[in-house]
């Protein structure tokens, strides 16, 4: 059990190792579709922080990165703002939605919170039409793309690879840290029995809102990293409408709650299953990905994360749907409601 | 330490708690105990702010608790355990004892170390093992040193014998005794283990259907017949 610790990190070393050079031995084309797994993995590492932390679910999180990728993209495009700080505007953007719409969060979980957070998806196409002049509505808005810097060795493709994948590392190293924070032990205290987290000093409030708008400043620079890197946003980007949030719902559960290959393998398959899939058989696409998925999470309940480690892990690891989706909270106070309806005589 | 005054609460027309008053004292072990119903458990979750009574005071070291949240008890020095030891499965052993070194720390208060507090109830080889496939006993052990952990003055330990053997039972007594000298704890206990009751308590409250109908030394409240007859019936 000891020696879990070493292994893993050796694994994860080799994966990071394995992510940088992958440009270096693949055709522009390839590389790009690579960045936009990163880009992916990112987003599912923001929706990971929320769902496998706190066990709440959201289907809201195309939209945070809608908001990301829209605010960038129209900052630089229309306001002139250097790329940068659009990028930073963006994401910080995507914070603030999250942390007003992680306000229902305080009084509503699991199914009921799905469901609120599935009407922002839906809102946001919408939305995004209705203000067509900025955004380009379905037409689309052409965003300049990351280049290198001058006198830079990498390509374009490569230096855009770089930069999603730093910026996956970052925010890896950072839900890393908050793992083994007191913030991070109070926020899965609060996922796995409200009731007694709050015995123990958890304020449900401050984190539920706070993790929201971590979790969605996460998916957001996503999104702002998908503008500056793919170069064309439309209201009718899959990933910015409610499929996008199927894609890292599913990224998610597929993958599970390794911090760094969790995201990757899930937005790996997410991503290129779908297509290789069609290419032989497009009538049974849909069907032929559904029964793959299946057959997954039967031998991977806990995602193709935890495969790896099953055996080796200091405690299993947990399913990536939360309590909230596979059953609804049952409150301590039924100790008392049992207490109270069962007024049978017993000899202590 | 802890007063309760007149304290009672109704869920939708069915009185919980009626009138409920008692003292613990500082330093003491003092037992609720009574029939299925007689409210304890509802009792204990108002003293620790999960429910709020409709009426009645409730007070530690003079300080007002009905005022207090839930989450800032622990601060004030008061750690529960729950009748099915609820525990944190995704986190393992270690880290939910360090949940409770977190409210120690955050409160400025002192607290056994997290290692110590493994090591007296005996869980130091069980530190980084889930939570979820530990025996029972093991569990109201880990639930027992979060609690501790937390630097508790007061305890309050939710049938912290239920469902356990009997040899279990009688190591539960001793741990419980041996941390209560070790640091200096006030403990208010649930239990229905009439012998764990009698044998570590100083002072027993005894509820039924929502009341107090007795009140004082073990061996006094042993031969009451009020209790004597909500136990057996009249």
């Amino acid at each position: 059990m000891s020696e879990s610790r070493p292994v893993r990190a050796a694994a994860n070393a080799a994966l990071v190792l394995a992510l940088v050079l992958v440009p270096l031995f693949f055709e522009p084309f390839r590389v790009t579709q690579f960045t936009q797994i990163l880009v992916v993995a990112i987003a599912v590492a923001g929706l990971n922080l929320l769902t496998g932390f706190t066990g709440q679910v959201s289907v809201g999180h195309s939209a945070f990165f809608g908001i990301g990728a829209y605010v960038t993209g129209v900052l630089i495009v229309h306001a002139g703002v250097p790329m940068t700080a659009a990028i930073i505007a963006g994401t910080l953007s995507g914070g603030i939605a999250g942390a007003l719409f992680g306000i229902p969060s305080l009084r509503i979980k699991g199914t009921h919170l799905a469901i609120v957070t599935l009407v922002l998806a839906a809102s946001l196409p919408a939305v995004l039409s209705t203000f067509s002049e900025i955004t380009g509505g379905t037409e689309g808005l052409r965003v300049p793309r990351i280049t290198p810097p001058r006198g830079s060795f990498l390509a374009a493709d490569q230096t855009r690879y770089y930069v999603v994948l730093g910026a996956l590392l970052l925010v890896v190293l950072g839900v890393f840290m908050l793992d083994r924070s007191r913030t991070g032990r109070a926020l899965r205290a609060l996922g796995d029995n409200e009731i007694a987290a709050v015995t123990y000093g958890v304020r449900p409030m401050r984190l539920r809102i706070g993790v929201f708008a971590a979790s969605s400043t996460i998916t957001a620079l996503a999104g702002a990293l998908f503008a500056v890197t793919s170069g064309f946003i439309s209201s009718t980007t899959s990933y910015m409408t409610i499929v996008g949030s199927i894609v890292f719902l599913t990224a998610l559960v597929i993958g599970g709650r390794a911090l760094l290959a969790g995201p990757l393998a899930g937005a790996a398959i997410a991503e290129l299953l779908p297509a290789q899939i069609s290419r032989y058989s497009p009538e049974w696409a849909n069907f032929a990905y559904g029964a793959i998925l299946i057959a997954l999470l039967l031998l991977a309940p806990g995602g193709i994360s935890s495969l790896r480690f099953r055996r080796r892990r200091s405690h299993p690891a947990p399913h990536v749907l939360p309590a909230p989706l596979q059953q609804e909270e049952t409150p301590h106070d039924t100790d008392d409601t049992r207490d109270q309806a069962q007024p049978t005589t017993r000899i202590g | 330490m802890l007063r309760v005054e007149r304290l009672s609460l109704a869920f939708r027309g069915v009185q919980a708690l009626r009138d409920v008053t008692f003292e613990v004292a500082a330093g003491g072990v003092t037992a609720l105990i009574g029939p299925n119903g007689a409210g304890k458990t509802t009792m204990f979750n108002c003293i620790s702010r999960i429910l709020t009574p409709d009426s009645g005071a409730l007070s530690l070291d003079g300080i007002d608790l009905i005022g207090v949240r839930a989450s800032r008890l622990p601060e004030l020095g008061v750690a529960r355990t729950f009748q099915h030891a609820a525990l944190f499965p995704s986190l393992d052993v270690r880290g939910n004892v360090r949940i409770g070194a977190d409210v120690a720390r955050h409160a400025s208060r002192p607290a056994l170390p997290v290692d110590e507090t493994l090591e007296l109830l005996r869980l130091s080889a069980d530190a980084s093992r889930s939570t979820e496939g530990l025996p029972l006993g093991t569990k109201k052990r880990v639930e027992l040193a979060r609690a501790l952990a937390s630097g508790p003055h007061l305890l309050l330990l939710d049938e912290p014998a239920g469902g356990l053997t009997h040899e279990e039972v009688g190591e539960m007594r001793d741990t419980l005794l041996a941390v209560k000298e070790r640091l200096g704890l006030t403990i208010l206990l649930v239990e229905h283990h009439v012998q764990m009751v009698m044998s570590m308590s100083s002072h027993v409250v005894v509820m039924s259907s929502g009341e107090v109908i007795a009140d004082g030394a073990p061996s006094d409240v042993r031969s009451d017949p009020r209790v004597i007859s909500a136990y057996l019936g009249s």
